[in-house]
């Protein structure tokens, strides 16, 4: 069977959380979450698996991954599973924040960069949440704007590679746990327009959530509990959208194969047709005696392999519609799988469309 | 045939312990079932990987046979779960062993189950091998079509353990949710202080499991009834096995038994056949007393009193086939008699079929539903042994 393949790539700068969100969506993911769980590929896991044993067991800055290096950049592999069985596959590519602003002064690891936004079916903003531990909002909104200044030269170039279709771009605002107490709910909207307002468009469909590694982390110099909030959601709405593509994409390739099979179907029933008619022609002409001792039975024969041939390609015909409608069935149940779990955390992400606030809805899906 | 079992737990969890308790547990039942180590594979990683193949040697004393069942144990150390790549190249030969064990036994320590809420619990599950296990299990279903390899859970040293065994189950459960199971995991609770005989058992149970899944799989292969099944064979083994593991260990503790109603659980049907027979109760109770109204003849409605009697009796006391090929006698019977009668009591007849068919529609339904939520009867299964039956109470008395 084929598996839906996709890259996502998370743009933030230096100490934004890029890192801390891989591993609080392994975190969340790897024991299950509603049936859904993520397996990550080769030497990662390992790596992945540290870092959690530190998340528990340490406190203070030892608890979290140490910054990424300036050159260093991990692409992660994830299959996206539900009760253990591949839904698709995704990478994730993770750099030091601090490359962002480096640009051609680290040259290999921004051209990679810059390849990854290009490939990339969501793109995913991360905002660190201390930009937001403000009393007064105009000072948070200065405060983003101005840390939005880099951010915002990539959402273009990105704009600029997808211009027929902008895919979805998420606004991921990290450390929810120290400044949710700030912000309320009129902030998203107005975080959106005054600084990322290039994305607050047309065509564009955006995406804005908070994620934290736990409610009480940051307690008694981050040693409180590790208990992820809403780390599935950023990643969850990407795998909606490439999953809904890939399904839609599918439906019409199996749509355009069925009419092709139902053609040859017609064709080849014609074509007996035509040959049975034929036979019974040649065979009409053995009536005699003599006329049935010097019968010659090649052209019989020869209509009756073609018969049979034909009957074949039906056949095949159509058990290719058979085997289409079933794997059409197992992907549309997949997807609304996805789709229902993100339509049941929708009051936990604000989606804007065309620039204004909208409800998050699975209409989509009713076209498969 | 050779049975791979691999024990998976974290470093300390009792891993070496547990081999030891099994091969002491099963050689307790000598001379009925003994245990012998067959012979010591070495391992180019012997520092890490200990490979111990077994005979499991049953004496069936009436026939003066014995059947002889190997199967292999490797024994890894705890930290290569953890250490994965890392380990070197022992890891790749224990990933290897690991997906071509068709039984895993996933060893949890007690120390998991001692916090006080039950979220704790599961934290510490997740934290000390769950999640250290998920990926290795995703690796497995992935080269394995979407199977996943036969599971038990064994909690050591239970002497530790300070919630109750449901709780306990729930707590696995939840930590290793990605399995998104239906079905019943059993869980086992070991424990060196309390005496109980739980590895044993759970390792006779496992490869019992191994042995109907293979013959269910044989079977569909090739439908050949009339052969003798290796099915009977491993669950005579197994239950003469267990029972003798139950009956001297009083107070051993093992909820894994619900694997063994493999076949019993197939009995949906029974609920049809009684529905089928009250249908037809129903409907004769009718037509007969249509009859003796129309015609208020004696000798037709002892008959048919006759009639009925066999009719319940070989429903309920003989066989299914039995009663439906009296089923259709039955009813070619009550066609008769309406074909026999017009006027009145020919419509009265047909009336009474009328309201015959409703009532046994509704109680039909009604049995259907109520018999699927009845708890199995060991008198319907298919496998009438006293020892399975003897397993089949037992389970249903621990439960």
């Amino acid at each position: 069977m084929s598996e839906a393949r996709t890259r996502f790539t998370a743009i933030g700068l230096s100490g934004s959380g890029k890192t801390c969100y891989v591993l609080g969506m392994y975190y969340q993911m790897i024991t299950g979450y509603k049936g859904f769980s993520l397996k990550a590929n080769g030497e990662n896991v390992s790596r992945l698996e540290q870092w959690m044993d530190n998340l528990d067991e340490c406190s203070g800055c030892e608890k979290f991954p140490k910054t990424t290096s300036l050159t260093e950049v991990t692409d992660y592999e994830f299959k996206l599973k539900y009760a253990l069985k591949d839904i698709m596959t995704f990478n994730w590519i993770d750099y030091g924040g601090t490359s962002l602003k480096a640009r051609t002064g680290n040259g290999q690891a921004y051209a990679l960069i810059m390849q990854k936004i290009q490939e990339s079916t969501a793109l995913y903003i991360f905002l660190d949440g201390a930009w937001f531990c403000k009393d007064d909002k105009e000072t948070r909104i200065k405060e983003v704007k101005r840390n939005a200044r880099v951010l915002n030269d990539y959402l273009l170039t990105f704009s600029d590679y997808h211009q027929d279709s902008v895919p979805p771009i998420v606004f991921v605002i990290t450390k929810s746990d120290i400044c949710s107490e700030y912000l309320d709910e009129d902030d998203f909207y107005d975080i959106m327009t005054e600084c990322f307002g290039s994305v607050m468009t047309k065509g564009c469909r955006v995406y804005m959530t908070m994620v934290s590694l736990g409610r009480n982390i940051s307690d008694d110099n981050y040693s409180g509990d590790v208990d992820p909030v809403g780390m599935h959601i950023p990643f969850f709405i990407g795998i909606y959208h490439q999953f809904l593509n890939f399904c839609l994409t599918l439906k019409f390739e199996i749509e355009t194969e069925t009419e092709a099979n139902k053609g040859s179907i017609a064709a080849n029933q014609e074509y007996i047709n035509e040959k049975r008619s034929e036979m019974y022609n040649e065979l009409s002409k053995k009536k005699s005696f003599f006329k049935r001792l010097f019968f010659d039975e090649s052209t019989v024969n020869h209509c009756k392999s073609q018969i049979n041939e034909s009957m074949r390609e039906i056949n095949s015909a159509n058990q290719n519609i058979e085997n289409n409608k079933e794997l059409m069935k197992y992907y549309k149940k997949l997807m609304q799988d996805v789709s229902s779990q993100l339509l049941r955390d929708s009051s936990n992400f604000k989606m804007f469309e065309d620039g204004k606030e909208k409800d998050f809805e699975i209409d989509d899906i009713f076209d498969l | 045939m050779n049975t791979n079992i691999a024990l998976i737990g974290a470093s300390g969890s009792g891993v070496t312990t547990f081999i030891s308790e099994m091969y002491n547990d099963i050689n307790t039942l000598a001379p009925l079932v003994s245990i012998s180590e067959h012979s010591r594979a070495i391992s180019v990683h012997s520092d890490v990987i200990t490979p111990h193949t077994f005979d499991l040697i049953v004496n069936d004393t009436k026939k003066q046979n014995k059947k002889t069942w190997t199967f292999t144990i490797n024994d890894y150390k705890g930290t290569l779960l953890k250490e994965r790549e890392n380990a070197g190249p022992a890891f790749y030969e224990y990933n290897n062993d690991l997906m071509n064990a068709k039984i895993w036994i996933i060893l949890i320590d007690s120390h998991c189950f001692t916090n006080d809420t039950f979220e704790g619990n599961v934290k510490a599950i997740i934290k000390s091998c769950s999640r250290n296990i998920m990926p290795f299990l995703s690796d497995y279903i992935e080269k394995h079509n979407n199977t996943p390899p036969e599971i038990i859970f064994a909690v050591t040293k239970g002497e530790n353990v300070k919630c109750n065994k449901e709780d306990m189950t729930k707590a696995i459960m939840e930590a290793f949710k990605a399995m998104n199971q239906s079905q019943y995991v059993p869980v086992v609770l070991l424990s060196n202080c309390m005496q109980f005989k739980s590895a044993g058992l759970a390792v006779l149970t496992l490869l019992c499991n191994e042995f109907i899944k293979n013959e269910k799989k044989n079977q569909n292969n090739n439908n050949n009834s009339d052969q003798p099944t290796k099915k009977d064979v491993c669950l005579e083994i197994l239950s003469a096995a267990a029972k003798c593991l139950i009956e001297n260990n009083k107070g051993i503790t093992v909820n894994g038994f619900d694997k063994f109603s493999f076949e019993y659980n197939d009995n949906k049907d029974l609920g049809k056949y009684t529905a089928i027979a009250l249908l037809i109760d129903l409907g004769l109770i009718v037509v007969f007393l249509l009859f003796i109204i129309s015609k208020v003849g004696l000798g037709e409605v002892i008959g048919g009193i006759v009639v009925l009697v066999v009719f319940v009796a070989l429903t309920i006391g003989v066989g299914n086939i039995i009663a439906q090929i009296f089923f259709a006698i039955c009813s070619l019977y009550a066609l008769v008699q309406i074909a026999d009668y017009s006027g009145k009591s020919g419509i009265a007849i047909v009336v009474g079929f009328a309201v015959w068919v409703i009532a046994s529609a509704i109680v039909g339904a009604l049995i259907d539903e109520k018999m699927e939520n009845l708890p199995m009867n060991p008198q319907t299964v298919k496998y009438k042994d006293q020892n399975t039956a003897f397993l089949y109470t037992k389970a249903r008395e621990r439960k």
